[in-house]
């Protein structure tokens, strides 16, 4: 074991200098002593992968206000490529961020899919395919996409409950805007409306106590 | 309230709710309780009696998630996993959106580590496991030796009664909260180490010796290690910064005054206060300040008035009707400009007991914690004390001021020491 005269300590694992003084240490380090297996950190790949992915975004972007600069702002298409990269650099952060759960994650991406149509339909000058189309359609695939990752994972009523009871509410938007006679075509709508009935009801038939209890968890005070 | 058998869910007990608002990179609020025994550890006699100690307490086999107004935890299938040691001690547990296991039990050589989050349990909550499961370890490991019964390290206790909210017992609203010293305390102001990063400085004292020394002063081993902590902080203060007071906030096992088997947590703290500029700075008279000042809090009462206090705040109608996300920023912000009631932590869980037939076979325990400014933390097994200082600092001049007050007084320290050194370790 080692030794600080200073300090008068012994060191049980390997040191070079005193751990209190930084002092010189007598003594020989004995590598048996070793207390702690070696903590060297690897860097996560994940976060390295987003950045070159953020700085690639960018200098899309800057490059596309270059070139469009150079050639005069005559029309100001670079602008479409600002606002489609962005969309796309948010919906990958926040498909990252919430990784770990794959329902939040895709309840979290239908919002912000959502609003991603209505602002393309909006600067692209209002047709209203984002109402017709992109909202109800969505919400189907979230379906499909729920179901599918519960038959797949095989998970367990209460991590996923929550998110179906989300997206079921979450189709109210479309059959209020059914009622006020926002739509041009009706079928994605509908057929979203009548998916979200068919599945609070299985929800409440086959699942009734699950859902109960659910509910009772998430809003407890 | 909530009862986690027949539910399969249970609300965070009163100061459990602070954890999931503040902890992560500067604090992951992990703590880690080890023993070192006499021989390597196996890995699959480990993991036996890991998954015997899981059936005794089956109640940590849950994940915490998020409702609209508060935190959870929800009864898991996981079932935990033995491995060798493999990251820092008090690395991160809990992840948001994962759903995995708030604990961990690792080995390494002849260590066996428990570390846990904190919304899980306390120190308490935790020592009673990892004795457990030490116990049934060495059955494993010793079984000429260590025959059990497993019951002599257990409480005697219903899995109900261990599940208890005992903040939710104990509570009442009717003593008032008064005269609590509350104190804008001296911070440590020295560099950091690298983000996330943390340092342990541990010493591994004789308890006899130790005790020798407390008596020399006459008081206690948590009084004479109180004091000399606060003095060691002093020793490397400017006069002008010892206007402030030096403040440790000492958590307090509400156990001792409540009666109660839950292994959940249940604690409490009291913050001791010395003023370097306007006290004297000799030893003797900080033992005596502190001596008193433990007598005076350490009541029942008083105890009650401090958790009273805590437990009404989580009873406030506007905030419980607060949704889950301004609860925690609201948390936060609370955490944040409470920062400066301590200047750190000093957290002792006392002396450990195994029955007599473990006693070959074991070393000593440990026990420490992350913290993102400094925490002593303390127990004792037999005749080996150990005193554990982790801190997110650069230089090592408390511990270094605290273990040369020891050595001073002719006590023999041995040092384990991990981070911060370049290239050493």
């Amino acid at each position: 074991m080692q030794y600080c005269k200073r300090c008068k300590i012994t060191v049980r694992n390997p040191h070079r200098k005193c751990p209190l003084c930084q002092g010189n240490l007598e003594g020989i380090p004995e590598e048996e002593n070793q207390m702690f297996p070696d903590f060297t950190r690897e860097n996560s790949r994940m976060a390295m992968g987003f950045r070159i992915f953020s700085f690639v975004c960018i200098a899309v972007c800057v490059a596309a206000v270059s070139v469009n600069w150079t050639m005069g702002f005559h029309s100001f298409w670079s602008g479409y490529v600002l606002a489609g990269v962005g969309c796309m650099w948010i919906l990958s952060a926040v498909a990252i961020v919430k990784r770990r759960n794959l329902f939040k994650n895709a309840v979290w991406e239908a919002v912000l899919l959502w609003a991603v149509f209505l602002f393309w339909d909006f600067i692209t000058g209002w047709r209203g395919w984002s109402v017709d189309f992109g909202i109800p359609i969505v919400l189907l695939a979230v379906y499909v996409i729920l179901w599918v990752v519960v038959f797949v994972t095989r998970a367990p009523v209460s991590h996923y409950m929550i998110y179906m009871v989300i997206v079921s509410v979450g189709s109210l938007i479309p059959l209020i805007l059914l009622l006020c006679g926002a739509v041009g075509v009706r079928l994605p709508s509908v057929l979203c409306v009548a998916g979200a009935v068919l599945m609070l009801s299985a929800l409440a038939i086959f699942k009734g106590r699950a859902l109960g209890e659910e509910l009772r968890k998430k809003t407890h005070l | 309230m909530a009862h986690f058998s027949r539910k399969k869910w249970r609300t965070l007990e009163n100061t459990a709710k602070i954890f999931p608002a503040t902890s992560g990179k500067k604090d992951e609020r992990v703590f880690r309780l080890s023993c070192q025994l006499t021989e390597e550890i196996d890995q699959v006699k480990l993991q036996k009696a890991l998954d015997l100690c899981m059936e005794d307490y089956s109640l940590f086999l849950c994940v915490l998630r998020c409702g609209i107004f508060w935190n959870y935890l929800e009864e898991s299938e996981l079932k935990p996993v033995v491995r060798e040691e493999y990251r820092p001690p008090c690395s991160q547990i809990y992840v948001r959106d994962q759903k995995n296991l708030l604990f961990e039990v690792t080995y390494y050589k002849k260590r066996i580590n428990f570390e846990t989050y904190h919304a899980l349990t306390d120190g308490t909550g935790a020592l009673q496991f990892l004795r457990t499961l030490v116990y049934y370890y060495l059955m494993e490991a010793y079984p000429d030796m260590v025959t059990g019964p497993v019951s002599q390290v257990q409480a005697d206790a219903t899995d109900e009664e261990m599940a208890e909210d005992s903040f939710d017992k104990y509570y009442s609203d009717k003593a008032l909260v008064k005269d609590i010293p509350k104190y804008k305390s001296h911070q440590l102001k020295y560099h950091r180490l690298e983000y996330g990063q943390m340092r342990l400085v541990e010493g591994i004292v004789p308890t006899d010796a130790l005790i020798r020394a407390a008596r020399s002063f006459q008081t206690t081993i948590t009084v004479y290690l109180t004091a000399v902590f606060l003095c060691a902080v002093a020793m490397d203060m400017s006069p002008r910064q010892k206007k402030r007071p030096v403040a440790l906030m000492i958590p307090v096992n509400l156990r001792s005054y409540f009666p109660s088997s839950s292994v959940r947590n249940f604690f409490g703290w009291i913050d001791i206060g010395y003023n370097f500029s306007e006290q004297s700075e000799k030893l003797e008279d900080v033992i005596a300040f502190t001596s008193d000042f433990f007598k005076r809090e350490l009541t029942p009462e008083r105890i009650a008035a401090r958790m009273n206090g805590f437990m009404r705040m989580e009873k406030n109608p506007f905030m419980r009707i607060l949704p889950l996300p301004l609860k925690l920023w609201g948390m936060q912000a609370g955490a944040a400009f409470s920062t400066s009631a301590d200047t750190a932590v000093f957290s002792n869980i006392g002396k450990i007991q195994m029955p007599r037939e473990c006693e070959p076979y074991i070393d000593w325990f440990d026990f420490y914690t992350s913290t993102p400014k400094m925490e002593l933390c303390m127990c004792s097994w037999k005749d080996r004390l150990t005193v554990s200082f982790t801190s997110g600092y650069a230089n090592t001049r408390i511990e270094r001021n605290f273990f040369r007050m020891l050595t001073g007084q002719g006590i023999p320290v041995e040092i384990i020491a991990l981070g911060g050194e370049k290239g050493g370790d």
